[in-house]
């Protein structure tokens, strides 16, 4: 479903992003752990083709990203760390147009259930976004998945900042779209919320995938140990 | 993609207090400068209208006059009737009716005059205009709805429309739309196409409030002047998509669209003028006309000489009634039509140097925008500096034409009678210069405008996100 080939990104002399190979599957969740800097970003922007690779491929359904944006657009839903809506604008009205944008078009009760699934409150749906807290607005991002029939999710660091109960419910959505064979890429800092939530594990470290493990593979505590032995390797 | 971006468009500006903030002023904007409009158009109706009454009351007198002798009646002020009277006393009142559309825009109608009294007197070089004016105001022009819409208009769109890429890309939401299969450039115009859109309905819906408080009728006038204002505002909004396609921070934006605005709307107007004035310098004015008075001087005093030798030239007007026949007057008409051939390289050199300079101005005229616009809305008004020059060639050309006319009578020492006043020619004034001229101006506003779409639109994927 989403494979980096030998993926590479170069900033003039600075090597963002070096020789990155990876497959996801459907249904599987590729949690991406490591430092600030060590390329978890960059390789999503490369996904999401907002950045150009210098070499290798990203492919996605395979097609590659970059000779055919639009089409992969149409299969992917990305939510960043700070997903940042219309304020003026309700939540139902932000899922119109975003899923608007991707071409689609439902009724409103359709959106509802949408929202619902995403688990905002009922009375959170016709509210202006500038009311709303951070966790509420990252599941208007999981409703626009939802309702943009996404194949493939692209995650920046979605939980950085959630409570643990937002945190903890975002990670339940995760699974429910993980089940209904959607492949999920999450660049994340959080060790427990990977070991819970993902299927696989990769570690990055300046711009190379030092380690892919499967979450069944390994424990809280050795993820933990072996995260920080790379870190201070 | 268009009809969501349409509703969303709407809902965000609905609710947008500055944007509604900004319509008001708007609306304020255009109310005061129609005011302004409307009260210079009615200060020159009533010096038109105190022209007109006071000239018809001399009139008046030359007729009751004519009247009385012609049933054979005395009447003491039977000197009235004499052809250098008429032709210099009485005169003729050449008039440039100031038309509903000049509501709109003063132009050069606070400059130049809009009446003048055509006597045999008159000097045809001097005839020409008080350039006395308020040198603030020559600036900056008065505050109509022109100004208004030239000056105020684009730093309204450029406030209207400086972040509205960049404000998504700061706040991190470009992202989240980029991910959506959507052309971001188009998607952006879009967006411009609907606020210029928005903005031109609030104009046209000030404009419309304000013609009908200033009492300027729909006409097809009136359409093409909402047209060239609309063409203007796609030029300011197309500009504004572009630098928004550009830059990369909202900062660098309004910087660089205020540069814009200062070099279109006050620097090149300034140049091209200045250029035109280097390039193709008027002689002085003041030593023209030193050089008329001194002229002026030598000439009544040879006037006896002057007369011979104009007598010299036109045979036909010699009369055998003895020597004493011609007398001042007629040594003074002499002395007009050969003080206007002595002077007439002169001032041919004045006008043709000021032809220059407009030519060059209507040439250059294309790099700025802003006197497109300003020109071809003034031209509309009947205010602009063509329709002055043609209003100046109807009066240069009817005072040869009023002085030729009394020659023989002033020859003759004839009296006028009845017939003959009622055979005095008459001053119309009508301007040939219509909206065709005006088409240019708004075609080369759409296409700049167009063009700089296309080269947003171009930009597509050129230009990484990040």
């Amino acid at each position: 479903m989403l494979h980096a080939v030998n993926l590479t990104k170069k900033y003039q002399e600075s090597l963002a992003l070096d020789n990155l190979n990876l497959s996801i599957e459907p249904g599987d969740i590729y949690c991406l752990l490591g430092a600030n800097g060590a390329g978890k970003s960059t390789t999503i922007n490369l996904f999401l083709n907002f950045i150009a690779p210098t070499s290798g491929k990203a492919i996605i359904n395979q097609i590659e990203v970059s000779k055919d944006p639009q089409a992969i657009k149409k299969l992917i839903a990305y939510i960043p760390e700070n997903l940042v809506l219309y304020n003026e604008l309700s939540g139902l009205e932000n899922l119109e147009y975003f899923v608007g944008l991707a071409g689609m078009k439902y009724h409103e009760d359709e959106m509802v259930n949408f929202l619902q699934e995403a688990g905002l409150q009922d009375e959170a749906f016709k509210k202006r976004v500038k009311t709303y807290s951070k966790g509420m607005r990252q599941k208007i991002g999981v409703a626009m998945a939802i309702a943009k029939k996404a194949r493939v999710l692209l995650l920046d660091e979605p939980t950085s900042g959630l409570d643990p109960k937002a945190s903890n419910e975002f990670s339940e959505l995760l699974l429910r779209l993980s089940q209904q064979n959607v492949a999920t890429l999450m660049a994340t800092h959080d060790l427990f919320r990977a070991k819970e939530t993902g299927t696989d594990i990769g570690i990055m470290k300046s711009g190379k995938l030092v380690e892919q493990l499967s979450t069944e593979q390994i424990n809280h505590s050795d993820l933990e140990k072996l995260y920080l032995n790379h870190m201070n390797s | 993609m268009l009809s969501l971006n349409i509703l969303h468009e709407t809902r965000l500006l609905s609710r947008n207090y500055w944007f509604i903030s900004l319509s008001m002023m708007l609306l304020a904007l255009c109310l005061y400068a129609g005011h302004n409009g409307m009260k210079h158009f009615e200060r020159r109706q009533l010096d038109l209208q105190a022209a007109i009454e006071n000239q018809v009351a001399k009139e008046q007198v030359v007729q009751e006059v004519a009247l009385a002798l012609s049933k054979g009646e005395e009447h003491p002020s039977s000197f009235r009737l004499s052809p250098t009277n008429v032709a210099i006393a009485t005169g003729r009142l050449a008039t440039m009716p100031a038309t509903e559309m000049s509501k709109l825009g003063i132009g050069q109608s606070d400059l130049y005059a809009h009446q003048l009294k055509i006597t045999s007197r008159e000097d045809l070089a001097t005839m020409s205009f008080n350039e006395l004016t308020n040198p603030v105001q020559l600036l900056f022009g008065n505050f109509d709805l022109v100004f208004v819409i030239t000056y105020l208009v684009p730093l309204i769109i450029i406030a209207f429309s400086y972040n509205l890429r960049s404000q998504e890309l700061e706040s991190g939401r470009l992202k989240l739309l980029a991910s959506s299969p959507i052309r971001t450039n188009l998607w952006l115009l879009q967006r411009f196409i609907i606020r210029c859109c928005s903005l031109t309905a609030i104009l046209t819906v000030a404009l419309i409030v304000t013609a009908l408080w200033i009492g300027v009728a729909l006409s097809s006038q009136l359409l093409v002047f909402f047209l060239i204002t609309y063409a203007y505002l796609a030029f300011w909004f197309a500009i504004s998509y572009l630098v928004n396609i550009l830059g990369s921070s909202s900062a660098r934006n309004s910087i660089s669209l205020l540069s814009f605005w200062i070099v279109i709307v006050l620097i090149l107007p300034a140049v091209i003028n200045q250029a035109a004035n280097s390039i193709y310098p008027t002689p002085s004015r003041v030593s023209l006309l030193n050089e008329i008075r001194e002229t002026k001087k030598e000439l009544s005093e040879a006037q006896d000489q002057v007369l011979d030798e104009y007598l010299r030239n036109h045979p036909e007007l010699i009369r055998n009634e003895g020597e004493n026949a011609f007398g001042y007057w007629q040594g003074y008409f002499a002395s007009q039509e050969i003080m206007e051939k002595t002077l007439a390289p002169l001032v041919d050199a004045y006008d043709q140097q000021l032809e220059k300079q407009q030519k060059w101005i209507d040439a250059w005229r294309y790099l700025s925008p802003a006197v497109l616009f300003q020109d071809g809305a003034t031209q509309l008004a009947g205010t602009s500096s063509k329709n002055y020059n043609e209003f100046k060639g109807y009066v240069k050309s009817f005072s040869l034409n009023w002085r030729a006319h009394f020659m023989p009578f002033v020859f003759d020492n004839k009296m006028l009678d009845l017939d003959d006043l009622d055979n005095i020619p008459e001053f119309e004034y009508r301007s040939s210069i219509g909206a065709s001229g005006i088409w240019i101006n708004i075609s080369v506003l759409l296409i700049l405008s167009v063009l700089m779409a296309l080269r947003g639109l171009g930009l597509e994927g050129k230009r990484q996100l990040l």
